[in-house]
Parts: C-alpha cells; structure tokens; sequence
C-alpha cells in the first residue's frame, strides 16, 4: 500500500517531464510546471462543479423539461466511445496476433479504464440519483430499458478491462487473451447499446433506428485509433524516448494512421448517409432537422468541426503524400477526436431541437399551448449549457490526461529512476 | 380489472385552464411545470378560420415508451393500466422524458421525474380526478374503457374521436372527441 | 385644490421579499415530495363563496396545517355546481399573493417627499374618520361617494347613507351593465341582472353579440351554454373576432364593429315579414307591434348587408334558425354593453328580437328568477340623502355614473369640483374608468382617497389612506341570495385567520361609522351576530348556513306559460314601441347609426377578457399570471404582413389622441377582422410593487381617451378609440 503511494508520488514528481521535451532546459520545465498547475486546476473545478451537480440536479443544469438531455449525456458518450474504441484497437496485439500493436496494449488499456471512469463520473453528475442507480438496477431491473443494459453492460466492461490489465502487467498471455476476446465482445456489445439509447428512443426522429449504434461504433474504432496514435506520438517525440524507439515505433505510428483512415472513410460515408437521408424524410420534422443541419442553425458546427475539421482534413493528410511522417499523423489523430466531441454535442441536441409540441402542425394549422409550454416561435428549442455542465466536461478531460500520465509513470516506474 | 381511461370533448372544451390550476393544487405541481395543458389549434385564414380546443395530459399509453424506457421500473404500469411513476426508484436519467412523445413529464425539482397520474388517490375514494371535477364546461370524463355502463365507454361508441400521435402506436387511453 | 399638487402617485411596499417568498412557499414549495396514494387529508373543510370576479360560487376550502392548498366547488351550491373556472380555483394564489397589502397605509409627507407610513388601524380609522367628518362639514354630505364593486361593498353604503349621501356608484353599471338594464327596462320592465336570468341550458338556439363566453368566464353561464352545446343547440356568434364561442357556432357573423343594431332591425325584419315570429305571443302581450313593423320596412338583410358586412342569405338563415327554436332561443342579451354609446338603443334591439321569440318566460328563454327572501336588518332610517351635481343628466339612468362622479371631481374652468372625497371599495378606478389619465387628475385634486383594497392596485397609488381588506378566504361577509332560478342563500366565512393585519370590510365600515356618530346604523356586536340575526328572520339556523355553506329551495316555477303576462312597464305590455322614450324625444324604437370609420392606417381598438383573469383584479396572483402573465394584441394576419409585422413582435400602440402605449407582444392571427385589433383588459400594471405583472402587457383603459356617453342612461361606450401600430423604438 505505501510503496504504491511512494510510486504515485515518485510517479507524479516525474509529471512535468511528459509535457516537454527532456533536455533539462528550466525554461521547458517551468512551462511543464505551469501545464501541469493548469490541468490540475480545471480538473479540480470539474470536481467542485461534479459535487454542485450531485448536490443540486437539474437546478444548475442548462437542461430542462424540453432539453432534457444536455451536453453531459453527450460527454459521456464521447469518454465511453474512446473505451471501447481503444479497447478495440488496442487488443489488435495480445489478441489478434498482430506484433506490431502489442507494445502499446498495456497504455491502451490503461487509457481505455481512465476514460470509463471518467465517463463514469460524468453520467454520474448528470444523473438526478446516481446511487439510487447503481441500487436498483441490480434491484429493480427493467430488461427493456436500454439504459439499464447501458448501466449493467459497462459496470461488467468495468470489470473485463480490469482482469485484462491485470493478466497483461503480470504477463499472463494466455489468460490476457482470453480477457481480451470478452473485452472486445463487451466492448461492441456495450457501445452499440448506447447506441440504442438514443436509437430505440423512437419518439424523437433523429436519433430513431439503427443507425447510431452502427456510427458510433465506426467511431468508436476511429478514436481508438486516434488515441493510439497520440499516445504513442506523445510518448516518443514529447519525452525521454531515444532515437531508437522512435524509429521502432514509426512503422506502428504508421499502421495506426492507416487503420484511422479506414475508419474515418467509414464515418465519411455513414455521416454523408445520414444527412443526405434526412434530409429526404417525410415525416415528424426529420427533414427540419436535416436541414437544420446541412444550412440552418447547425451549419457551422456540422460542415466546420464535425466534417472539414474532424473528417476531411484528417483524411486528407492521411492519404497525402506526408501520411508517413509522425507529425501528420499526430495532426489528423487529434483533429477528429475534436470533430467527434463537436458531432456528440450536436447529435444530442438534434434530437430534441424540435418541440414535440410544434405550434406548427403538418397542415400549417397555428398550434398554441398553454403554459408551462410556450411553443418555440423560433421553431428550435434552444440549450446551452450551464458553466457547472461545461466545467464538469473540461474537467473530465484534464482529468483523463493527468490520471493517464500519472498512471503510465505507475507502469513503469523502473524505466524513470 | 378496470380499465381506466378519460375523453376529452373538444366540442365542449374552452381552454380555460381551470384544470391546470385543480391539478396544480391537488397535486402540488411546483411553479414552471404542470401535469395537465391546453392546446389551441387554429386552422383556416380569415373569414373561414376553424379551431380546435382541448387539454391534454400524460395518455397513459397501453404500450408507453417511457416505461419500456426506464431503467429502474419506476415508470411502471399500476392496476387498471395506469402509468405511475414511483419517486423512489427514480433516478432522474430522464429516458422517459426523451421517450414519451408527448412531452407528457416535467422533472421535479426535488430530483424525479413527474406526470400526470390520473389522480388514483381520489379514484379510489370514488372521486373524479381534479381536474375533471373541476371542469366548467363537462369536457372531461373519467372512467373504465371496458365497463359498458360507463360514460367513457358510451361516448367512444356513439361519438368520433382520435388519439394523440396514432403513428407512435402507443395505444393511448386518452380519447379526444371530436 | 391645496391638495392636488401634493398627492402623487405612491408605491405600496408589498412586504419584505423574504417574506413575500414565505408566504408563497406552502404554494408552490420547491422541494414537495410527490403526492402520497392517500393524498393530503384536509384539517377541515371551509364553505365559503368566491369573490375572484362578482359572480359569488359557492366553495369549499381545504385547509391543512392552517394554509389553504386547494378550492373546490361546492356541490351543493347552485352557481358552482361542484366546479369551478380557472379564477375560482385560483384563490390560494390570491391569500398566498406573496404582494399584498399587510397593514394600513397613511400618505405623509417627509422633507418635502410623500411616503406610506403603517399606521395602526385605530389611527387608520381615526384620521379617515376626521377627514370625512371634516369634508361633510365644509362641503356636505353630497361631496362624498362611495365606489364600490365586490360584496363587501354594502356596508359601506350602509355607512355613506348613513352620512347622508346617496352617491354609491359602481363601475359594473355605466362601464359595464348599465344600457343593458335600461334597454331592458323600457322593453320588459325587468333587467336580466347579473347573474342573467337566461336559461340557456335549455335554449336550442342561442344567438351571441359579443358575449364571449368561455373567454367571459362567469361560472354558471359556462356550464349552461356548455350543455346547450351538448345538447347540440345551434350557435351563432356575432363577432368580429373569432372568439372561443364563435369556434363553437353553426355560424360565425364576423360584423363589422358597431353595427349591431343594423344586424338586429334586420333580424326582426326577416321574423316579422316571414312571419316567423311568435304571432300569439306578441298579440297578447306586446304593444306598438304596427309601429315597429312600419319602422322596420327597410331594414331588409340587403340593407344591413352594407352595414354589417354580412350576406343578407347569412342574415336570413341565421333569423331563421332562430325562429324554428323559438321560444326555446334567444339573443343573448350580453352583459359589458358599453360599446358605441348607442348601447342602451342596441339593447331595446336585442330585447324587441328576444320579444318576437316570445322567450320570455319560457324554457330556454328568459326565465322569472325567485329571491330566497332574507329581509334586510332594520336599523334606523338614514337621512335624506344628498347628491352630487353631475354635469350631464340622463334621463333613464338607473344609477349614478361613475364616470360622472369622477367628472364632478375635477375642475373645469369656472365649473369647480363638486365632489371632494372619495371611498373605494374593491374597484381599481384608474384601470377601470375610461381615460386613466383623467382619472388620475380627479384622484390628485380631490381632498380625501380611501381605498380598501386587498393588493398595491393603482387605485392605493393614489389614496391618501389605504385600508387593507382581508382576501375573502379570511373574513365573514354579507350573506348573498341574489334573484336565480334557484332561491338560496348562501355565506361566506374564513378558511384561514387572517394572514396580516388586515381587516374585513364589515369591521373596517362598522369602525369609521362608531367613529362619526353612525354607529347606529350597524346595531349589532359583530358580523356573526348580525348574521345570525338575518339568519333568524327566515328561520335558518346560522351554524347549518356555516356547515354547509348554502340553502338552497326548489322554485315555485320559472316559467310562465300563461298566455297572458304582465309586465312592470307603464303599459305593463311589453313595450316594443316606447311612448316613455317617445316623450322624452329620443327614438322610440331603434334606429340605426352607423359607427364612426377609423381614420387610415388605424384599427379600432377592442378589448375583451381572458379565462385565467378578471380584469386587474388577479393579474398579479402567482397562479394565474402563470398561465397568461402578459396580454397580447391580436391582429390580422393580412394587416401584420402589410405592416411587416410577425407574430411574437413587441409593438406599441398610439392612439387617435397621441397616447402611446406598450410595449405589448403581438398575436398575428386569422381569428379577427382587418379593421381592428384586440387586447384583454387588466394589463400594463404601474404599480412596481406589483412584481408579477407590474408593465406586462398594455392597458386599454390609457387609450380609452375617448368616450361616447349613451343618451338615456350614461354608460361610456368605450370601443370608440382607434390606435395605430408600430414596432417598439
Ligand atoms: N374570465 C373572466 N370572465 C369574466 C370577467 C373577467 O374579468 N374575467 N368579467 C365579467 C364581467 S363583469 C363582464 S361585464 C363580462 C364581460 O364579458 P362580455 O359580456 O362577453 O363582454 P363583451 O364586451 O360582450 O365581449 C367582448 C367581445 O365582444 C366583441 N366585440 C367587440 N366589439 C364588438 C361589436 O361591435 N359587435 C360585436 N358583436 N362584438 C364585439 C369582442 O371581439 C370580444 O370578443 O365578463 C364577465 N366574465
Ligand atoms: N378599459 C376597460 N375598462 C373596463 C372594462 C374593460 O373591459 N376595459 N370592463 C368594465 C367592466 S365590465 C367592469 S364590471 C369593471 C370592473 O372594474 P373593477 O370592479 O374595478 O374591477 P378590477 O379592475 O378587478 O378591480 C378590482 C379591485 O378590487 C381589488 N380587490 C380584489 N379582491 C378584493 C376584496 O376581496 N376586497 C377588496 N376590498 N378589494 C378587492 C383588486 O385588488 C382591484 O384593485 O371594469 C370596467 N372597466
Ligand atoms: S377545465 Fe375543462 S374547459 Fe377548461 S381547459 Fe380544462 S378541459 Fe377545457
Ligand atoms: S403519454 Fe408519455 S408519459 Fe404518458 S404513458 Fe404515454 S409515453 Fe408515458
Ligand atoms: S427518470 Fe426516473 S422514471 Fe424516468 S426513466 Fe429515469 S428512472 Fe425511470
Ligand atoms: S388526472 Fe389528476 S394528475 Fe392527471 S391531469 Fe387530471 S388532475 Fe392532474
Ligand atoms: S366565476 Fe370563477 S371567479 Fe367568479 S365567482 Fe365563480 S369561480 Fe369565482
Ligand atoms: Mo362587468
């Protein structure tokens, strides 16, 4: 026990070296330091506002009776997605026997953990009772409900990634693997559901079908590639690593970008559907929010960050002819895990912009309501969220970058002294 | 077993809101949400205008999405097929609120999720719920679909009338005659 | 005069913030848990009657933990029939009101500023009580009037009579009833009365002027037409707006404003010349028959039709379906009429049709009302009362105008007031008369304002002694047995003690009156006793009035079927010809005169109600300000897209004399006519004390600059303003 605590704090002390180059140079250290305070300092005010949250519900949530899903369901999906996806991805070695990715299954895994947690947390302060969840659903189960299989799947996810990590560090191949092939069926298997959250919530015409469980898998597995690949650039071109590891790793950092491409073009494709389909729908506002999407009130954050920045941009230097250099492949990593923060967001609010009490019916009939519904005359509800909502977002990752750091120092605490 | 439902007679409704207010203080609804509302639907452009005028609530739907939606079964089916939500188990994820097509549920400050209930602590002291006691104009009629000696019963054989939202197939049992 | 520089207009503090929040949080309490399956059991249960509009339903307050959390109607009383409107059910949010007025106000002045200072009610009383005595003696009893709408009114007309004066005025007469009950009158010799005697629940044809009913939400009159409705009878609602009736016509006639009466003479016409009218009915008990059917030889459904904009086959057919459900139908006879100054004439009208249908006294017609008879309580004779000296006379007034007292308040050149203290009784003058700014000039010369008052109205702003009234779920007051079809007398008791130090009217009356020698007039101890007493004299027992709130009797009977009736006019005929009105010059049977046109690029303004409110009355309780915290102004959707106008717009509106109000949110719609706009009266409060709705919405009354008095009885036709529209800033 105080050994890990002396590890933890050897671990910690070692911190600002991973955010600069290591050449001694005090100027580089001081601006470590300094990246560090910060990290710590939004992590914690993300802690502060998780605890308001837990204390006070939806009072301090920008989310509302409309609205009621705001932008942390959306973060939420966006940590658990890096999990799987770097689950996914990162079993490439120790499972399926591909040499090449089996240095970074340990980081991987470690990273897919702290994003869970972190998730975790997240849905936690979204929730109105998060203790009375984890209470009944073991107590009062409902097989129907998707967010019961959300909660059930990724609390057994939780356990998998453990036993995983735990066979990997001890070096226990074989049972590694075996963990490793029921962390990739609990992986598919959890993430598609939260795909069906949204998916079998047929009142709401955007989200309804099959549709997201499949994107968000497709994205799952890009994330996951795009985490791999920072990872690993961080690793070796931001720290200690001598010239040697680098070179053994660009064959790795280039197979990363590939599979990244693949699956990006997949997204491409699926996303290209999705907005064109909408578009064409007949029924229950579905084209609205296509539109709304395509030209309206989304058009910049969707053809900005979700497609030129999250999408195009990356694919485009991934098949460009620098797509072996590291650094591009670091640029077209980071770009989309931007792009699918923004594409969360957007997909959570789309599906609940329009009032399902329009006051304006099919036929042009003028709709009025009485209070508390006032219509929306601008057509779209509106959400933004509350500072709590978006400090408790920052901090998660400030939170899931610090937890990261600290804990690839804990793996490795022999390499440091 | 009763099945209860309820008509809405749009011929006789006035949106007055004095069922808002009945239910209100009957079930102590909070200030900014409400478990019952009125709807004005305006059709037609001057002089040949028409207008539809009801109040609407939680349907009780026969096969409801927030109930299939919850992961706690909070939002469960009581006897006599009506919707409840029990406070305890709620834990405020809001799947329902995002399931129910009919924008049907408000969440309640204190930390749940809240709708109309059809107010079975009067119905099973006899009483109409409030908000059909309430009522000025007779609009509103409580009772078991399946008894035919009810009047809910007679008006949906003698009467035309719709439900909310058929397309969703949530089996509705609010009727809004017509 | 001295006075009229000094008095300006004060805001009374609606109590702390915190214990405003206090006193609302049993109401809407943040964090209540949700209802228990037993739901809350009351402490007990309080008969009372309502006294959120003048329409008095019976109640039943549930009281836990001494707070009201909900009202009921009372099954058992025969206005309420177990239901309530919106208002009604309402009245926690009136006792709970977090702004009301919590003690007696005296106006003082400070360092050149005026401010409220609480006073206690012994100096309360004391200092009104002087000053009254005061006034009576420097310019007579003729010099004080009384305004009073509301129940507990009465007493302190008992006290003004004591006084010797008989200037009891009311705005529900010349800015509301008042031409009705003249028209009536002279044709019928009995008016419908407020709670009109029309038995439309049995009618199978009803005919609306305006009349919005189920936007008008008098209880009673609600469950009636809704079971005519239910009943499938047929529906014509004449109005220029789409109202919420109009939505539940056969026919919808969206007339041209002002121009009823031509609509009316057209309807008669068609019975008379097809000879749908009820021959028999007419021959035994009407006279001038000749006369009116000479008269109406022109007005033919072609010659309205240029008037009314309405098809002359609409008129047709529309007399005609009245005709077939006769007596069974009837024209309803409305209730605000004060329109175009013509009111009392277009009454006569709706009265000389209601005649041809020979519905009165007849099932779904107008029925005989029976009074359960509570003789008044004997106190000693007042003395010969004196009367102000109105500047215009007319000579079928029922009553004293308001409008006139508050005209003979305020100087003219070389013409001096002659009205000098005013008691006001449950009417916010300022919003309620025509012209809030004339209003105000009167309310700032007169010597002596009283206001008792429940809230920090506009009214209070301008008295110079506030005397708080309790809310009626609070006090005791005067029983009611208003003429109905069913005889009963009713009471009405506290739910709850009193909230604040605030009094019932009975105690305030009683006390001003023991304070100036009167006390005579009220010999009894307290209210109870003098109740008790009433009670007594038609042998009912109090405690039974108190348990359940009424009694009630089966009529003698409603109808009468005779074929031969007498009625209380001269020629104790109905006089469809008025030789009265004929001696007196005016027309004896109405004629038409087409309304003012309003000038290019204005609409005419008219105003109407809301179901959640009465007038300025509730606009600030939390639980109907909830429902509808702001009025809008309705507009055609046409004239919205010339002037490039969209729904939801804040405009402001300027009327023909340059007053401008708003700004007001705008209500683009197909329900109403291009010539005019709509706006529901009680909005644009100007008391910040009033934290709801303090200039939420525009009010009517300030661009009701203008009026058009009625030549027989007075009333302030107010629907004579035209406004234009613009855009805020
Ligand atoms: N909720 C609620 N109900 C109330 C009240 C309240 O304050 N709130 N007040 C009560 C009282 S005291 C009264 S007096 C009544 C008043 O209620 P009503 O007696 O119904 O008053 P009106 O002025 O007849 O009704 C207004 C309607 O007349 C229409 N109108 C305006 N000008 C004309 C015209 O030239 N011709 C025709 N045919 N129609 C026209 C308007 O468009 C509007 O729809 O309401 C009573 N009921
Ligand atoms: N512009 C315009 N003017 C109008 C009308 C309109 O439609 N437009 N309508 C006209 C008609 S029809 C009528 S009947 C009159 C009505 O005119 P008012 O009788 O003046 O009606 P309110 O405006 O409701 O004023 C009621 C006042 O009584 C107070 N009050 C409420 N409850 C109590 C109580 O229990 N005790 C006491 N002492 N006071 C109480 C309220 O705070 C408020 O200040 O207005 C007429 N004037
Ligand atoms: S109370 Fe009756 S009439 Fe009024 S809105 Fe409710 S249902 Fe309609
Ligand atoms: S109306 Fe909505 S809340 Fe009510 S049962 Fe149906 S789905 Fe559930
Ligand atoms: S909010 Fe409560 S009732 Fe609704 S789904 Fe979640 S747990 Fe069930
Ligand atoms: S049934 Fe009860 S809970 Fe439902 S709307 Fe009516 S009063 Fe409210
Ligand atoms: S009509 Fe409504 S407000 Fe008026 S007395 Fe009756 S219940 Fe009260
Ligand atoms: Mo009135």
């Amino acid at each position: 026990m105080s050994s890990q605590t002396l590890d933890l704090r050897a671990a910690l002390s070692q911190v600002p070296k991973l955010f600069l180059v290591t050449d001694g140079d005090p100027k580089h250290t001081a601006r470590g330091k300094l990246l560090l305070r910060g990290l710590l300092a939004v992590a914690l005010a993300g802690l502060v506002s998780g605890i308001i949250a837990f204390l006070y519900g939806h009072h301090v949530m920008g989310t509302n009776s409309e609205i009621p899903w705001g932008v942390l369901i959306a973060s939420y999906t966006f940590f658990v997605a890096n999990t799987s996806g770097l689950c996914l991805v990162g079993s490439l070695g120790h499972v399926f026997g591909y040499k090449l990715f089996e240095p970074v299954a340990k980081k991987a895994l470690l990273l897919a953990l702290i994003n869970l947690l972190l998730g975790f947390a997240v849905i936690g302060s979204e929730l109105e009772r998060p203790l009375l969840l984890l209470k009944m659903v073991l107590l009062s189960p409902n097989p129907t409900s998707p967010i019961w299989w959300m909660g059930t799947l990724y609390g057994l996810y939780l356990f998998v990634i453990l036993f995983e990590l735990y066979f990997l560090l001890r070096e226990d191949h074989r049972r590694a693997k075996v963990a490793g092939i029921v962390g990739v069926i609990a992986a598919v298997a959890a993430h598609t559901n939260l795909g069906a959250v949204f998916g079998l919530s047929h009142a709401r015409a955007f989200w309804a079908g099959p549709f997201f469980p499949i994107f968000f898998l497709a994205w799952a597995l890009a994330c996951g590639a795009a985490l791999l690949a920072l990872m690993v650039y961080f690793q070796d071109y931001f720290s200690r690593a001598d010239k040697q590891v680098r070179e053994e790793h660009k064959p790795l950092l280039a197979a990363l970008g590939q599979l990244l491409a693949l699956f990006l073009s997949i997204v491409a494709v699926l996303a290209a559907w999705k907005l064109i389909s909408d578009v064409y729908a007949d029924h229950r506002g579905l084209a609205v929010i296509g539109w709304a999407r395509m030209t309206g009130p989304l058009f910049f954050s969707v053809w900005i960050f979700e497609i030129f920045l999250g999408l195009v941009i990356p694919l485009a230097l991934l098949l460009g002819p620098k797509r072996n250099q590291p650094r591009t492949i670091a640029m077209a990593a980071a770009l989309p895990m931007l792009g699918v923060f923004v594409m969360r967001y957007n997909f959570v609010y789309a599906g609940q912009m329009l009032s399902l009490k329009p006051i304006v019916g099919h036929l042009g009939e003028v709709i009025t309501y009485g209070p508390p519904f006032k219509g929306n005359p601008a057509g779209f509800l509106s959400y933004t969220p509350s500072i709590v909502e978006a400090l408790i977002v920052a901090g998660a990752v400030a939170g899931v970058i610090l937890l990261y750091v600290a804990g690839t120092k804990l793996l490795e605490p022999a390499k440091e002294a | 077993m009763a099945r209860y439902g309820m008509t809405v007679d749009q011929r006789l409704c006035v949106t007055c809101n004095a069922c808002v207010i009945a239910c209100k203080n009957e079930n102590k609804v909070p200030e900014g949400a409400a478990r019952c509302w009125t709807a004005q639907i305006e059709r037609g452009s001057f002089p040949t205008v028409s207008l539809e005028t009801r109040s609407e609530r939680c349907n009780h739907c026969e096969n409801a999405p927030c109930v299939s939606a919850c992961p706690t079964r909070a939002s469960h089916y009581l006897a006599g097929g009506l919707v409840a939500v029990d406070k305890d188990k709620c834990v405020g994820c809001k799947a329902c609120v995002t399931a129910c097509p009919y924008e049907a549920r408000y969440i309640h400050p204190a930390g749940y999720v809240d709708k109309c209930s059809f107010c079975p602590h009067r119905v099973q002291k006899g009483q109409e719920p409030a908000c059909v006691a309430v009522c000025p104009t007779d609009a509103l009629t409580f009772g078991d679909l399946d008894d035919p000696h009810s009047k809910v019963h007679r008006q949906l054989q003698t009467r035309t009338f719709k439900v909310l939202k058929e397309e969703e197939d949530t089996r509705p049992k609010v009727f809004f005659l017509t | 005069m001295s006075t009229m520089s000094r008095r300006t207009f004060l805001k009374v503090a609606g109590g702390s913030v915190l214990g405003g929040l206090a006193a609302s949080a049993g109401l809407f309490g943040r964090a209540v848990s949700a209802q228990e399956l037993s739901g809350i059991v009351p402490d007990r249960v309080v008969p009372s009657f309502c006294e959120l509009c003048f329409w008095k339903c019976g109640v039943l307050a549930y009281v836990k933990d001494e707070k009201v959390y909900k009202i009921e109607g009372n099954p058992k009383h025969p206005l309420s029939n177990g239901m309530l409107c919106p208002r009604g059910a309402a009245a926690v949010g009136a006792l709970y009101d977090p702004d009301r007025l919590r003690q007696p106000l005296l106006r003082v002045e400070e360092k050149g500023a005026q401010k409220w200072k609480p006073v206690s009610w012994e100096e309360a009383l004391d200092f009104t009580a002087r000053r009254l005595t005061g006034i009576k003696a420097k310019y007579g009893a003729g010099a004080i009037a009384v305004f009073s709408h509301g129940h507990g009114g009465g007493f302190f007309k008992t006290l003004l009579k004591g006084m010797g004066s008989g200037n009891v005025v009311a705005p529900s007469y010349d800015q509301c009833r008042g031409p009705r009950m003249t028209g009536f009158n002279l044709t019928f010799g009995l008016d419908p009365n407020s709670i009109e005697t029309i038995d439309m629940a049995h009618s199978r044809c009803i005919a609306f002027l305006g009349t919005h009913l189920g936007e008008n939400m008098h209880n009673t009159a609600v469950q009636d037409v809704s079971a005519a409705n239910a009943n499938g009878a047929v529906f014509i609602t004449v109005d220029p707006r789409f109202s919420i009736i109009a939505s539940k016509s056969k026919y919808w006639l969206p007339i041209k404003p002002g121009t009823d009466t031509a609509l009316l003479l057209a309807w008669a016409h068609v019975l008379i010349n097809e000879g749908l009218y009820q021959k028999e009915f007419i021959e035994k008990n009407a006279i001038g028959f000749d006369q009116l059917k000479e008269h109406l030889q022109d007005k033919t459904p072609e010659w309205a039709w240029l008037q009314t904009g309405i098809e002359p086959s609409l008129i047709r057919e529309t007399a005609r379906e009245l005709a077939r459900a006769a007596p069974a139908s009837m024209v309803n006879p409305g209730r605000h009429v004060v329109w175009y100054g013509n009111d009392a004439q277009r009454s006569r009208a709706v009265a000389i049709v209601n005649a041809l249908l020979g519905n009165w006294g007849k099932k779904g017609g107008f029925y005989l009302p029976e009074t359960y008879p509570v003789p008044e309580l004997k106190g000693p004779k007042p003395p010969p009362s004196e009367h102000f000296h109105p500047r215009q006379k007319f000579p079928f007034a029922g009553a004293d105008c308001a409008y006139d007292v508050c005209d003979a308040s305020l100087s003219k050149p070389n013409d001096p007031a002659n009205v000098k203290a005013w008691l006001v009784y449950g009417c916010n003058v300022p919003l309620t008369l025509p012209n809030t700014e004339q209003t105000i000039a009167a309310m700032k010369e007169l010597e002596l304002v009283v206001a008792i008052d429940t809230m920090p109205a506009e009214v209070t702003g301008w008295a110079d002694v506030i005397l708080p009234e309790n809310t009626y779920l609070e006090r005791f007051d005067e029983l009611h047995n208003p003429p109905f079809r069913v005889p009963y007398v009713a009471v009405r008791q506290p739910a709850v003690a009193s909230l604040y130090d605030t009094k019932p009217g009975w105690w305030i009356a009683k006390g001003l009156a023991e304070r100036m020698g009167l006390a005579e007039y009220f010999p009894w101890k307290d209210i109870e006793e003098y109740l008790d007493k009433r009670c007594q004299a038609v042998g009912i027992d109090l405690a039974t009035l108190k348990k359940e709130g009424v009694i009630a009797r089966e009529p003698k009977g409603i109808y009468d079927d005779s074929p031969e009736m007498t009625f209380a006019t001269p020629s104790k005929k109905i006089e469809l010809y008025s030789q009265q009105l004929a001696d007196a010059g005016l027309d004896p049977i109405p004629r038409y005169e087409p309304p003012e046109e309003p000038p290019a690029g204005y609409f005419r303004l008219l105003f109407g109600r809301a179901p959640v409110h009465t007038f300025t009355r509730t606009t600030n309780n939390p639980q109907l300000n909830e429902i509808f915290p702001e009025n809008e102004l309705w507009m055609n959707g046409s004239m919205a897209r010339s002037l490039g106008l969209k729904n939801g717009d804040r405009v402001m509106l300027e009327n023909q004399d340059r007053v401008k109000v708003g700004p007001i949110k705008l209500k683009v719609t197909e329900r109403i006519r291009q010539d005019c706009v709509y706006m529901v009266h009680g909005f644009g409060r100007e008391d910040a004390r009033l934290r709801k709705s303090y200039r939420r919405g525009a009010a009517d009354s300030r661009l009701i600059t203008r009026i058009k008095r009625d030549p027989l009885m007075g009333g302030t036709g107010m629907n004579v303003n035209f406004v234009s529209v613009f855009k805020e800033g």
